[in-house]
């Protein structure tokens, strides 16, 4: 995604990072419990994130993160009125570039005169899955992390999904 | 507007201290979730870098096209 925000920026194209509670918890990494807590453990993301997206953080009750759904890693795009144009309830990088191709070639088709009207789309993407990419981080949190998420899919997750 | 769904408001439900069914699958609404092209809430986020509140409908403001993504550390 840091990749895609260093893209597309030049194209008038924003990206942030908006901070939500702690997906899994864990003895070094816990969950939140004051909203200073909550910025200390952001600022551990800012290594991971780069200069090209600044990072927002949530409420410490998640209003934001509560009211466009609550899930984990998801990726929603806005346009200049501040209405919604994709969400995607999780987050991979060639779902969100192919999303910004079509939307920049929808505004710079009403740049050259276009008549364009909106219409709803449902279709399902996919996306790569890196188990021991998603292990790395799941042992950020702590040992307590790792083994709650293999008590609740099995150690040999995502095999058999 | 789309509607403010409700949703657990405490701080121990959302900010849950393990990772099990019954802590987050409540929480995770996205089927709810405000549908493309619906006027939503604005929200005041903080930015990490200022601490400054900064309007998440200002920020769209500054951008053709602004990218969100959600998530922790973890």
């Amino acid at each position: 995604m840091n990749e895609v925000a260093q893209q597309y920026n030049p194209r008038e194209v924003g990206s942030y990072f908006i901070y939500t509670n702690e997906a899994h918890p864990g003895e070094l990494i816990p969950h939140h419990t004051s909203f200073e807590q909550k910025l200390a453990q952001a600022r551990l993301m800012t290594d991971r994130i780069g200069s090209g997206r600044p990072i927002l953080v949530d409420t410490l009750q998640g209003h934001c993160h509560q009211y466009f759904g609550s899930m984990p890693n998801m990726t929603w795009i806005f346009n200049r009125a501040g209405r919604p144009q994709y969400s995607s309830d999780w987050t991979d990088s060639g779902s969100v570039a192919n999303a910004l191709d079509y939307y920049l070639a929808v505004a710079t088709g009403r740049r050259s005169g276009a008549n364009l009207t909106g219409f709803n789309v449902r279709r399902l993407d996919y996306r790569e899955r890196d188990r021991a990419r998603f292990f790395e981080i799941l042992a950020l949190g702590g040992r307590a992390a790792v083994e709650q998420f293999e008590a609740m899919f099995g150690p040999q997750w995502p095999l058999g999904d | 507007m789309t509607a403010h769904f409700k949703g657990p408001e405490l701080l121990a439900e959302y900010n849950y201290a393990v990772f099990a069914a019954e802590g987050f699958e409540p929480l995770m609404r996205f089927e709810q979730s405000p549908p493309p092209g619906s006027l939503v809430a604005d929200f005041q986020l903080t930015m990490l870098a200022t601490g400054e509140q900064v309007s998440m409908q200002e920020v769209c403001r500054r951008h053709l096209l602004t990218v969100f993504e959600f998530g922790s550390v973890t």
